[in-house]
């Protein structure tokens, strides 16, 4: 089993309280739309980006810089951090439809399309991507509103997350190159972790050198956790990722290129260079530490 | 899908290198101010000014260790190597954000207008302006080392090593930022089809630099391994018995005297005639300069070594050191220009200047006992009990005042001080009955003040008691001053008065012969030495005539050759001659027995002398400003 950081559990289970109280099921409306919106973002989850979103906060606040116990300044990244978690949940199910990667199992369960038809879940997909928007602008005020709705937008964007998506789909079946892959993974998966940690960061009013160091750790453990994704789709089991095995395999993944062992290899020198970037933050940086090195080893 | 090559790590990892991740510090440095919301002038002038810090560091420091070398005395201490420190690396920061702003904005620039850029040519510019860059570094840092390396001289190979492998690394580093900032620049404006990365993996990198590294260290090995023929003993001296009696006079013209010589009316610079003569060289095409071309005589070494190239030096502001003299028309109004503004101020060239060891001062490191007495440029005087009366001594004793660091040991400033006004007036009043027969009033006038001066000097010299020197130097400049003033310009009354001026200035010699006469009254084992130079009026070529023991009469050295006076010095005092001298032993004019028995002995070269360099004097001293315009009222500087 994989070790969960100490701070994991703790954290985690804040993001799930306010993911749970920020998607109650609505008065009105279709009641088949926020269940399988619920069924989705409530899912059994890791919480990476939400945690990331959090601890960058907690380690760019000012109250923690100079010094002082502050075990909730993350909080205030919360709605930004449940917006990030929205946006992931939404990609999850577009990718899983069966125009797409056409998956029946994501954490353990029936994919949204499997469970609630293909209609409700590309509502399902929609309805999150604009409550997340709608997160950010009710929760913020207008300048830190509109900064965040810009990371989130770009992220998800043409140049993002969909640009990602889009280039996978077209490279299905066909060899890519490294470069490549690594475009479609920085932006189907990089894109989200940079705009999580930058996201948190944000909300601290963060140094732009802090910010950076923030995005470099994010960059690298983004690619770090990719290729730990393709190396769990060889060697993971089922039981424990909740995911049917071998499903990448009309794919080119990092594991085609650099093998299993090189692949591992690879993944923990992401980890140790992302750890690096986080060298102006000092022995603060010690729950990221604990998350990269959760990336580098987790088996789910 | 598996791609068709087996999988190579070591690939893989120079590619996410090359795309931003693992260790691209470097990269990450430079690109910090690349984000997307950036415009283009914005991300122009932010990786120009990453650029440049990084430039502006690395050649700021280095440039204030090459301006170190090349300016001696500019830096007297770690303030002022902060103060240029600082103005170097704000300098060069701002050159190069300036240039590599403009560089990237071009690029943008050129994207911009849809001029369709593909990776490769991408790749192309961003690597030629990188290995423009890396040479352009290169070039810098060669200049610099070429400076540099005077200071460095007697440091192990290893540390010339290290020094050439920072060079490397900077231009390296250097041209891998700008080809970065170009590669991304263009990636901006041209679309993820040009990838990230610079002018270097880092396994090129690392291999150009082993390279690099070991063909300095190779070339280094070459020229500083020592010969394994040669022993270089310990600075010593193997007493000869003799003592070095030096008199050095300013302005002197050998054919004039050796005339007055023939006809018996000088009868002690006679008796040095009728030693050796060794040629000293003529003037300098760079017009006469007495600071510089004593301490040259004194140092046995060229200015360019030295460090003493003029008389005349600026104090830029806020520093304790001291600018040389600009060279050249442009370097001119540069530092008119700075005068005007009080940027710089001129001052006197002094000892902290200099580089290299006057004779006496290597006979005083080797245990001898030496009296230096207005030499130029020998303020500050030393700490200790070693006697030196400096250039600026004579100013020191006129006003009184609190000693500082004219003369050396103090005890001697309160002696000569209590007997000044006595001394004084002694030269004085032989001074006006030297030359009370001439009619001219204001040609005697010259002469008398130039004779009070030499008289002075030399009473000064006849004044010092204590144990028995191994060397006594005077330098008198009376006759220069005196020659300078009479003959510069045309006399009002034409030939006949400039006749008459030139008929007064031969009286002068007999002040010579007699001040020569009072200070090298004949004495068993002593080496007189006169040290004859032509000084501002261009008359000839510099002699030293030698009379003694050891020293063959009537010898010379070739008359085309000019040896220099410090290596005979230094070898007939029995110290060790250096390898790097400039000046050479000449062994012609000594008798066979003597070296026979005092074989040369060798040392590589003097940096065991420890040249005094005062942190508690003042910059230019409490007399700066007096000895200016002393200097200049005897038409030393304009």
């Amino acid at each position: 089993m994989t070790t969960v950081p100490a701070f994991f559990a703790g954290t985690q289970a804040r993001v799930e309280r306010a993911i749970a109280a920020t998607m109650r099921a609505p008065d009105t409306g279709p009641a088949a739309v926020g269940e399988a919106m619920r069924y989705t973002l409530l899912a059994p989850s890791k919480r990476v980006r939400a945690m990331l979103t959090l601890v960058a906060c907690d380690l760019c606040s000012p109250l923690t810089r100079r010094g002082a116990t502050a075990p909730d300044s993350g909080d205030a990244a919360m709605p930004a951090a449940i917006a990030i978690e929205m946006v992931h949940a939404s990609s999850l199910i577009l990718d899983d439809l069966p125009s797409m990667d056409n998956a029946p199992l994501r954490r353990g369960r029936p994919t949204c399309h499997v469970q609630f038809g293909e209609a409700i879940a590309v509502l399902a997909a929609f309805g999150l991507l604009n409550d997340a928007f709608g997160l950010v602008a009710s929760a913020y005020d207008a300048p830190l509103a509109r900064e965040l709705a810009r990371l989130l937008s770009s992220a998800i964007g043409s140049d993002g997350l969909i640009a990602g998506q889009a280039e996978d789909l077209l490279s299905t079946d066909r060899p890519v190159d490294f470069e490549t892959l690594e475009r479609i993974h920085r932006r189907k998966t990089g894109a989200l972790f940079i705009a999580a940690a930058v996201a948190g960061a944000t909300v601290a009013g963060a140094r732009e050198d802090q910010t950076r160091a923030l995005e470099a750790y994010a960059k690298n453990l983004g690619l770090a956790f990719q290729i730990v994704d393709d190396l769990l789709d060889v060697t993971g089991d089922p039981a424990e990722t909740g995911k049917a095995v071998r499903a990448d395999a009309r794919k080119t993944t990092f594991v085609s290129f650099g093998g299993v062992d090189g692949a591992r290899e690879l993944a923990a020198e992401l980890c140790r260079t992302a750890d690096a970037a986080l060298q102006p933050f000092g022995p603060r940086a010690a729950p990221l530490l604990e998350l990269s090195a959760f990336v580098a080893s987790r088996r789910v | 899908m598996t791609p068709e090559t087996p999988p190579d790590i070591n690939q893989l990892r120079e590619r996410l290198r090359a795309l931003g991740y693992l260790d691209a510090r470097v990269d990450r440095y430079v690109l910090g101010s690349a984000s997307v919301r950036a415009g283009r002038a914005r991300f122009a002038m932010a990786a120009g000014l990453r650029v440049g810090v990084a430039a502006g560091a690395l050649a700021g420091i280095s440039g204030t260790i090459a301006l170190a070398a090349r300016a001696p005395g500019l830096i007297a201490g770690p303030r002022d190597a902060l103060i240029v420190g600082l103005a170097l690396v704000v300098l060069f920061t701002l050159a190069a954000a300036a240039a590599v702003s403009v560089t990237v904005l071009a690029a943008s620039w050129y994207v911009a207008r849809g001029r369709r850029v593909t990776p490769a040519r991408a790749r192309l510019a961003a690597t030629a302006a990188g290995v423009v860059v890396a040479l352009a570094a290169a070039a810098y840092l060669a200049l610099w080392w070429s400076a540099a390396q005077t200071l460095f001289t007697s440091l192990p190979l290893y540390w010339n090593a290290a020094a050439v492998a920072i060079a490397v690394v900077t231009a390296l580093l250097l041209a891998h930022a700008v080809s970065v900032v170009i590669l991304a620049a263009l990636a901006r404006a041209g679309g993820d089809a040009i990838h990230a990365g610079g002018l270097f993996s880092s396994r090129a990198f690392l291999a150009v630099f082993g390279v690099l590294l070991a063909a300095g260290a190779a070339a280094l090995a070459a020229t500083s391994a020592p010969d394994p023929n040669r022993t270089s003993p310990a600075l010593t001296a193997v007493p000869t018995g003799l003592t070095l009696r030096v008199i050095a006079i300013d302005g002197f013209d050998t054919t004039v005297s050796q005339r007055l010589a023939a006809d018996g009316s000088l009868p002690a610079l006679s008796r040095l005639f009728n030693g050796a003569a060794v040629p000293l060289g003529g003037p300098d095409p760079a017009g006469p300069d007495p600071a510089r071309d004593w301490t040259t005589i004194a140092t046995g070494q060229p200015p360019a070594r030295h460090g003493i190239t003029s008389l005349a030096a600026r104090r830029a502001m806020g520093l304790e050191g001291r600018l040389p003299e600009a060279r050249g028309a442009i370097m001119q109004a540069v530092i008119n220009a700075a005068d005007l503004l009080r940027l710089t101020t001129p001052t006197v060239a002094s000892g902290a200047e200099r580089r290299d060891p006057a004779f006496w001062e290597v006979a005083e490191a080797a245990g001898l006992r030496t009296a230096v007495v207005n030499w130029w440029a020998t303020w500050p005087a030393p700490r200790g009990d070693t006697i030196v009366v400096t250039d600026r001594a004579l100013l020191r004793l006129d006003t009184g005042g609190t000693l500082d660091a004219e003369i050396s040991p103090a005890s001697l400033y309160d002696t000569l001080l209590q007997n000044w006004p006595a001394l004084k007036l002694a030269a004085h009043d032989r001074a006006r009955g030297l030359f009370a027969e001439i009619d001219d009033e204001a040609v005697a006038d010259v002469l008398m003040r130039s004779a009070e001066i030499d008289l002075t000097i030399a009473a000064i010299a006849a004044a010092l008691d204590g144990p028995p020197l191994d060397a006594l130097v005077v330098y008198l400049p009376g006759l220069d001053i005196a020659q300078h003033q009479l003959l510069r310009e045309s006399a009002p009354g034409g030939m006949s008065a400039m006749r008459a001026r030139v008929a007064a200035l031969e009286q002068y010699y007999r002040v010579l012969d007699g001040i020569v006469a009072r200070l090298l009254p004949p004495a068993p084992g002593a080496v007189d030495v006169g040290l004859f130079w032509p000084g501002r009026v261009p008359s000839g070529t510099g002699t030293m005539y030698l009379q003694g023991a050891p020293i063959v009469a009537g010898a010379s050295a070739c008359d085309t050759c000019a040896p220099g006076a410090a290596a005979t010095l230094l070898y007939l005092l029995g110290l060790p001659l250096a390898d790097d001298l400039t000046s050479t032993l000449v062994e012609d004019i000594i008798d066979g027995e003597f070296r026979a028995s005092h074989p040369v002995r060798r040392i590589a070269d003097y940096s065991v002398v420890r040249l005094d360099r005062r942190t508690d004097v003042s910059a230019g001293g409490t007399l700066d400003a007096e000895a200016l315009e002393r200097l200049r009222s005897l038409g030393y500087v304009r």
